[in-house]
């Protein structure tokens, strides 16, 4: 399989989480809250873009809203793929980590 | 669905469109996201810090969002080097005259480039260069300037080192008797060395030039010693390594211990100099090479603190001398007044008397630029009249590209991507083009340009820089023209109109015929002017004359051996039977008379008193070179009293206020507190360089001249008798290396510059003319083929084949008509000031004028009329078959 870059991964997570209602807000704002990455809207359009272009994730288009000024929200949704893909990456991610030996507590 | 943007209060727009010049793929609906986010962080703080965070974002975003708008513009941009290379390759004519065009211009450029960058880069290499300055003296004579010499006076360099604080430092230099022949006695080499300067201590302090061994400001401040460069250390020591402190002689009386080595001059340097005389060696000639306020030929620099004023310390300077000035005045007549001048603008910008050697021009160096930029402009303008002017075949495509979605601006993009591609594939035979050129251009303009811009990334970064700006700005009219059309009419099939883009074409067109016609009349201008100053009566007989420069080594130590073996060698030479006479004198024509002294009649105050040129002379002076005497007669030796006597040529009577030759005959005049008759006055001829007016000049008797001895011969086995020539010297003066040149051709070199500039520009002028040609018939190419059907129908119509190619070319008559009518004042202004340089110069003829526009009109009739001649006499059936 053809790993996916780290960026690619967290956002590829979230949105597969947030089930049907990732967009650009609410993906970052998970983000922020999970991780306290505060990312910007720039940063993860591109590996949204990747994603999609690469066909682990499709975009539907939404409703315009207000206070969107107007404007649709793009959605977006794991193909079947790209759950395929977050699949594998869990294996790996496990088989990687599972071995792992704990840290040395701090006091 | 909802297409009113109903905006919330107070979104600053602006940052949103900044984001968008980075991005291209930010579409409405993504960049609601940030609307969105903002509106919400008005709830949670309020507008000012929604604002603020808003900005943050979007300024935030800004590097990622452009990361990748680049990775998909590589994907497009793949697809638009694809869509080049098929146009490329489709349309043969096209781009083969684009890329012919583009890079002979490119070629051109470079070589200019090259020749500007070393013109400009002279004196360049010194560290103190800002600061170093030249202190040059005028003399005033009665009001009037009469000298401007490139020198000075022998005691201004160490007076205002020693009352300015702000004059760090000064060298003084002089060429005065310092040249000569320098031996190496053991190893019996000797040379004649002319680049020798007498120089004081701080000659390497003030300038960069670099000191390979020894000390020299130790070594330049005591007597007899000198400096030598690298290569004269190689010559005269070879595989000693260590000249220090051995001796050279001099003259044969005098031996000088070199006492440092200094590497080469570098050829950007206004002086250059093989060997270094310590000043005080120079004291032997008196202490007015110290202290006198009216000797010039000192060149003197100085070195000025950070910041100074020139223009303010000239003028202190002068405030300063005063008294010495007047005590000038009273004594010789005229009054000198100092000069700064910045050592960076000597090469270019220096053009006294004097100069150590002959600079370079800054208008010469314009005139290349203007050449570089027609040349380059040319081609550029063909890429914009071909590809508007070929706009149908491309239309189509832009129709299919924008009904699939295609931006303008990306086709835009996509048509200046295929501009630069031509352009870069032209830089690179350009490059290739002037590496196999270069070497025959420097043969036939007898130039050393060598590409060595090569190493210097600064001139990469011009040169790319040049590409891009000019590419830009002549493929960006093009793109945006093709860009333009509308998908709908284009894909009915509707004809584009190709009136649009034609007013422009035409103006383009006609600045190419401009720019042809200019330089196609400075080019004949140039010439005539070339072929005028060779072919000019000088006045005298210059032919089958060698020069031998003169012994100055000499056993003689008395005035009458050293008279006694001039007479015996000059009359031993006249044995052989291809000598005609010979004669000795100071300077012989050809050469600056440097020599220059005031005189007056002796009626006159010595407030009348002006400077003339000074050639001393032997008998058979007026005889051998052929000259007129126009009242009076020459030297002759059944008149003892020649020796007070004086012959002065017509300039010099009209100085010393006679009013005709006859009236002169028998007055005194005095020159250097001597009284001297005048006995002839000689015509005017040139004894320098045609750029020179005819000089005032006094020419005396002496046998004790050491200049040049020039030979006259018949016209028969010049080898021969120049080997007899040669074993006589070696028989009389032992010691002393046979140099000699041929007069004429010593006339021909003093306009080397000016041939190279001939043809140089000659040259250039060809390409751009060629380049233009070119896109000319490229043009008519396109233009033809579009009216193919026009001319069917005219045809069938019954339009005669004549008649169709009057059509053709008519718009063309009338462009060639106007841009004559454009080019011939400017070329006339340019020509002027050019001949402005010579005091013998042609005036500027109709007829060239004629002729730039009778070529520029033959060449494009012939180009245009021959395609409008096969598409007039095509069968109407071929073009019209289809409809």
């Amino acid at each position: 399989m053809k790993l996916i870059s780290r960026t690619e991964e967290i956002i590829l997570v979230t949105v597969y989480k947030l089930g049907k209602k990732a967009y650009g807000v609410a993906i970052s704002d998970h983000i922020a809250q999970k991780t306290g990455l505060n990312w910007k809207f720039g940063s993860i359009y591109s590996p949204l873009g990747r994603l999609v272009e690469n066909g682990y994730l499709r975009a539907i288009e939404g409703e315009p809203t207000p206070e969107r000024g107007g404007r649709r929200k793009i959605y977006y949704e794991p193909t079947e793929s790209g759950i395929k893909a977050l699949k594998e990456i869990q294996k790996v991610n496990s088989a990687v980590w599972i071995d792992m030996p704990g840290f040395e507590t701090e006091k | 669905m909802i297409n009113k943007k109903t905006t919330y209060p107070g979104v600053p727009v602006i940052a949103e469109r900044i984001l968008k010049l980075f991005s291209d793929d930010l579409e409405n609906t993504k960049s609601g996201d940030f609307e969105e986010e903002y509106n919400e962080n008005i709830k949670l703080y309020g507008v000012k810090k929604a604002k603020l965070l808003y900005r943050r974002q979007i300024l935030k975003s800004i590097p990622a969002a452009a990361g990748q708008s680049i990775y998909r513009s590589l994907i497009m941009f793949k697809n638009y080097l694809r869509i080049a290379y098929r146009n490329f390759a489709n349309n043969k004519v096209f781009s083969s005259i684009n890329i012919l065009g583009l890079s002979i211009g490119m070629a051109v450029c470079l070589v200019i480039i090259q020749y500007v960058v070393r013109e400009m880069s002279y004196d360049k290499f010194h560290e103190n260069g800002k600061n170093i300055f030249r202190l040059r003296t005028d003399s005033i004579t009665d009001g009037k300037l009469t000298d401007s010499g490139a020198d000075c006076v022998a005691a201004a360099g160490k007076a205002v080192f020693e009352d300015f604080p702000e004059v760090l430092d000064y060298v003084k230099l002089s060429r005065t008797s310092a040249g000569g022949i320098f031996a190496h006695k053991e190893r019996k080499l000797e040379f004649r060395e002319e680049r020798v300067y007498f120089a004081t201590s701080s000659m390497f302090n003030i300038f960069s030039f670099e000191m390979l061994l020894g000390d020299a400001e130790k070594a330049l401040s005591e007597p007899n010693n000198i400096l030598i460069s690298r290569s004269i250390a190689e010559k005269y020591f070879k595989e000693d390594n260590d000249p220090i402190g051995k001796s050279l002689s001099f003259n044969g009386v005098l031996d000088y211990s070199v006492m440092g080595v200094f590497e080469d001059i570098p050829d950007e340097s206004h002086m250059k100099f093989d060997i270094l005389t310590s000043f005080p060696t120079m004291l032997r000639y008196g202490d007015w090479v110290e202290n006198s306020w009216a000797y010039t030929t000192f060149y003197t620099y100085l070195l000025l603190k950070d910041g100074t004023d020139p223009v303010d310390l000239e003028i202190r300077i002068n405030e300063s001398i005063k008294s010495q000035v007047e005590e000038i005045r009273k004594e010789w007549g005229f009054k000198p007044v100092l000069k700064l001048q910045h050592l960076q603008d000597i090469h270019l910008r220096s053009n006294h008397v004097r100069e150590i050697e002959q600079n370079g021009d800054f208008r010469l160096v314009y005139f290349m630029l203007i050449i570089a930029f027609f040349v380059l402009g040319i081609a550029w303008i063909n890429y914009i009249n071909l590809s508007t002017a070929r706009s149908l075949t491309r239309a189509k495509e832009v129709g299919v590209r924008k009904v699939m979605g295609a931006f303008r601006y990306q086709l835009i993009k996509q048509f200046l991507t295929e501009f630069m591609l031509l352009n870069l594939i032209a830089a690179a035979i350009s490059i290739m083009i002037m590496q196999i050129a270069l070497p025959y251009f420097n043969a036939f303009t007898d130039m050393h340009i060598s590409f060595t811009l090569w190493l210097s990334a600064s001139f990469w970064a011009g040169f790319i820089l040049l590409i891009l700006t000019g590419g830009l700005l002549s493929g960006f009219y093009p793109a945006i023209f093709l860009s333009s059309f509308r998908p709908i009419s284009i894909l009915k099939g509707k004809l584009i109109n190709s009136v649009k883009g034609r007013g422009l074409r035409k103006g383009l067109v006609g600045f190419q015929f401009a720019s042809s016609v200019l330089l196609i009349i400075c080019t004949l201008t140039v010439q005539q002017q070339l072929r005028y100053l060779q072919k000019k009566d000088l006045g005298i007989d210059v032919e089958q004359t060698l020069i031998l420069k003169g012994a100055t080594v000499s056993a003689d130590r008395s005035r009458e051996t050293y008279v006694k073996r001039v007479e015996t060698f000059k009359n031993e030479l006249q044995k052989n039977p291809s000598v005609i006479s010979t004669s000795i004198s100071n300077f012989v024509p050809s050469e600056d008379v440097w020599l220059i002294l005031g005189a007056r009649k002796v009626t006159d105050t010595v407030e009348r008193q002006k400077e003339y040129h000074i050639m001393r002379v032997d008998h058979d002076f007026f005889d051998l070179y052929d000259m007129e005497m126009i009242s009076g007669r020459a030297f002759s030796k059944d008149f003892q009293s020649d020796e007070r006597a004086v012959i002065v040529n017509e300039t010099a009577l009209d100085h010393l206020g006679f009013s005709d030759p006859e009236s002169a005959l028998d007055q005194e005049i005095i020159m250097k507190n001597n009284e001297f008759k005048i006995i002839g006055v000689v015509k005017n001829y040139n004894q320098e360089s045609l750029k020179e007016a005819f000089e005032p000049t006094l020419f005396y008797l002496t046998d004790l001249i050491r200049g040049r001895c020039a030979i006259k011969l018949n016209t028969g086995n010049i080898s021969e008798t120049i080997s007899y020539i040669k074993n006589t010297w070696d028989n009389y003066y032992p010691g002393n290396p046979f140099d000699y040149f041929f007069l004429d051709e010593n006339y021909h070199a003093l306009y080397d510059s000016e041939r190279q500039f001939g043809k140089m520009f000659g040259l250039f002028a060809l390409f751009a003319i060629i380049i233009a040609c070119l896109g000319l018939f490229g043009l008519s190419y396109f233009t033809t083929i579009q009216r193919i059907k026009e001319i069917g129908i005219r045809k069938v119509l019954g339009a005669s084949e004549m008649s169709l190619v009057r059509l053709l070319t008519r718009e063309l008559t009338v462009i060639i008509a106007v841009s004559n009518i454009i080019a011939w004042p400017a070329a006339g202004f340019l020509m002027v000031k050019w001949l402005q340089e010579f005091a013998f110069r042609i005036n500027l003829s109709w007829k060239v004028f004629f002729t730039g526009f009778a070529v520029t009109f033959i060449i494009a009739m012939i180009t245009v009329g021959y395609q409008s001649l096969r598409a007039a006499l095509s069968n109407p059936v071929n073009s019209l078959r289809h409809e």
